[in-house]
């Protein structure tokens, strides 16, 4: 059984993610993707559960979780309880669709055992939903002029064989797209004036709950 | 840890300089002070005081330690060749330092020459062989190239001779958790409470890590262990606030039907009504959302 999944990520929550990862540069930093999943699974009137099936996630935000200690549980399960009860509170029926990670290192690109156990969490609840890594040579490439790739790998689950990186060679039945044509020049303008000191985690909310981890000022 | 009157103060002199105007010594000795990693603007403007030769000037014997700052800072920020001027300043007026000997290890790490910098340390380590900053050189070297477990092993060697480096074996902690060895890092949260008895961060740091391992008997420990870190910490540390709340949940779900202890919900609600003193005095757009929670856990705590 072959379906395919799109996966569109609007540039709010790419932009942000990012900036995310370029606040704390020597650190691991994490977070999750928020949107809605829609399209149709195979086998769906028999009770689908296999998440097969052709697939939109369309991610339309982000929220930036912690920059410390990301391999720890009872603040990542607040952050998730926080998080979840927030949208399902707002009208527009969105939830937790993805996960997204950046490695410590610059030279890492190891999906690592905590981006993976958390991945899972996340799947059970949304089985469609992947996990976007940042890809710390095309972010560099950004830096030296423009480009259209999304600078983030992305991994899907499959069922038997986990996560696999959507890749020649590896996930085929997925694609990537930045919703927004723009999305990579607004990031480049981002980041040369500094936005990504703006950018709130869940870590800060909890050192300073005056800040807030929605980051509605951050495109202003 | 920096205080958060030290945090304005820095914040202050941060955003002085960032603007062009400031004292840029007095922000470099703050940093260098409070130990916190400021590389970006310590760098920038670091170099720009000691490219001025009449501000240098007026540094007196500061200025060494404002070379070496600054060098640190610009290998961070991977600005090499400005890190190697600092580095041969200081080489020119100190020849035979083993401190800028260990300066020029670090701008072989910064530039990947791993080999470089270990023969360097090596010889530095036959002659100075109790100086804690060359092991550490090692260590960090093992990590910048992802070798946990090498960084494990020779930060245990490092602590069999300076056990009491705190630092150290908070570091060594984390190291364990990455590798997901809970109860090796459990040991050296053990290690740091009986030595600093009062630090609420310790405690707070253990107590995440019982959460972490689960099972009863850890997430009982943790609830201590949250408990003790609010008291010390004067009832501010929210994560210690939203700890206990988490540790009533997850005991709850934990026991299941049939429990044979009754766990106290005082504890839970107590800590749940400071949370929301809190919330509503400094992040009132999120009461609900904090009530709605905490109020579906205590249901499931008494149910």
């Amino acid at each position: 059984m072959v379906g395919s999944t799109r996966y569109e990520i609007a540039q709010t929550a790419y932009v942000k993610l990012v900036l995310h990862a370029l606040k704390h540069k020597t650190s691991a930093v994490n977070g999750v993707l928020i949107g809605r999943v829609s399209g149709v699974g195979a086998g769906d009137s028999a009770g689908n559960e296999s998440g097969v099936g052709n697939f939109t996630v369309e991610i339309c935000n982000s929220v930036p979780f912690f920059h410390s200690h990301l391999g720890l549980l009872p603040m990542l399960e607040l952050a998730l309880t926080q998080v979840d009860e927030y949208f399902a509170s707002q009208k527009g029926g969105l939830s937790i669709v993805g996960y997204y990670h950046a490695n410590e290192r610059f030279d890492d690109y190891e999906l690592s055992s905590v981006a993976r156990k958390i991945g899972d969490h996340i799947t059970r609840s949304c089985p469609q939903a992947g996990i976007f890594l940042l890809d710390n040579r095309q972010l560099g490439v950004l830096s030296k002029g423009a480009t259209q790739k999304p600078v983030v790998q992305l991994y899907v689950r499959e069922a038997v064989r986990g996560w696999r990186q959507l890749a020649a060679g590896g996930a085929q039945n997925a694609e990537l797209v930045l919703k927004e044509a723009t999305a990579n020049s607004i990031l480049s303008d981002y980041i040369s004036e500094h936005r990504e000191q703006l950018v709130v985690d869940f870590d800060e909310h909890l050192d300073d709950i005056s800040k807030d981890w929605l980051n509605t000022n951050l495109f202003d | 840890m920096v205080g958060a009157t030290e945090e304005m103060e820095l914040q202050k002199l941060e955003r002085d300089v960032e603007g062009g105007g400031g004292d840029v010594a007095q922000y470099l000795a703050l940093v260098r002070k409070l130990r916190v990693r400021r590389s970006s603007t310590v760098a920038r403007h670091g170099l720009a005081l000691l490219n001025n030769s009449s501000a240098r000037s007026k540094l007196g014997a500061d200025v060494w330690t404002i070379y070496e700052q600054v060098a640190i800072a610009a290998m961070d920020c991977h600005a090499l060749e400005a890190a190697k001027e600092c580095i041969g300043a200081l080489r020119t007026k100190f020849p035979e330092s083993m401190r800028v000997a260990r300066l020029e290890g670090m701008w072989w790490e910064a530039k990947g020459a791993w080999q470089q910098a270990e023969s360097l340390y090596s010889d530095l380590l036959a002659d100075n062989p109790s100086d804690s900053a060359l092991h550490k050189r090692r260590i960090a070297m093992a990590k910048a190239q992802g070798n946990l477990i090498g960084a494990v092993e020779a930060t245990n060697k490092y602590l069999e001779t300076f056990m009491a480096d705190h630092d150290a074996w908070r570091e060594l902690a984390d190291m364990y958790i990455l590798l997901q060895m809970y109860k090796q890092a459990a040991f050296c949260f053990e290690e740091l409470i009986l030595s600093q008895p009062t630090n609420a961060l310790y405690h707070l740091g253990y107590a995440e890590l019982l959460y972490t391992m689960g099972g009863l008997d850890n997430l009982r420990a943790a609830r201590k262990y949250y408990a003790a870190a609010i008291e010390m910490s004067g009832g501010q540390n929210m994560r210690a606030l939203f700890g206990i709340c988490m540790c009533g949940t997850a005991i709850t779900q934990t026991k299941g039907r049939g429990r044979d202890e009754k766990d106290s919900v005082d504890l839970l609600s107590l800590a749940g009504s400071v949370i929301v003193k809190q919330y509503k005095e400094k992040c009132p757009n999120k009461v609900d959302l904090i009530t709605s929670i905490l109020d579906k856990q205590l249901v499931a705590n008494i149910a």
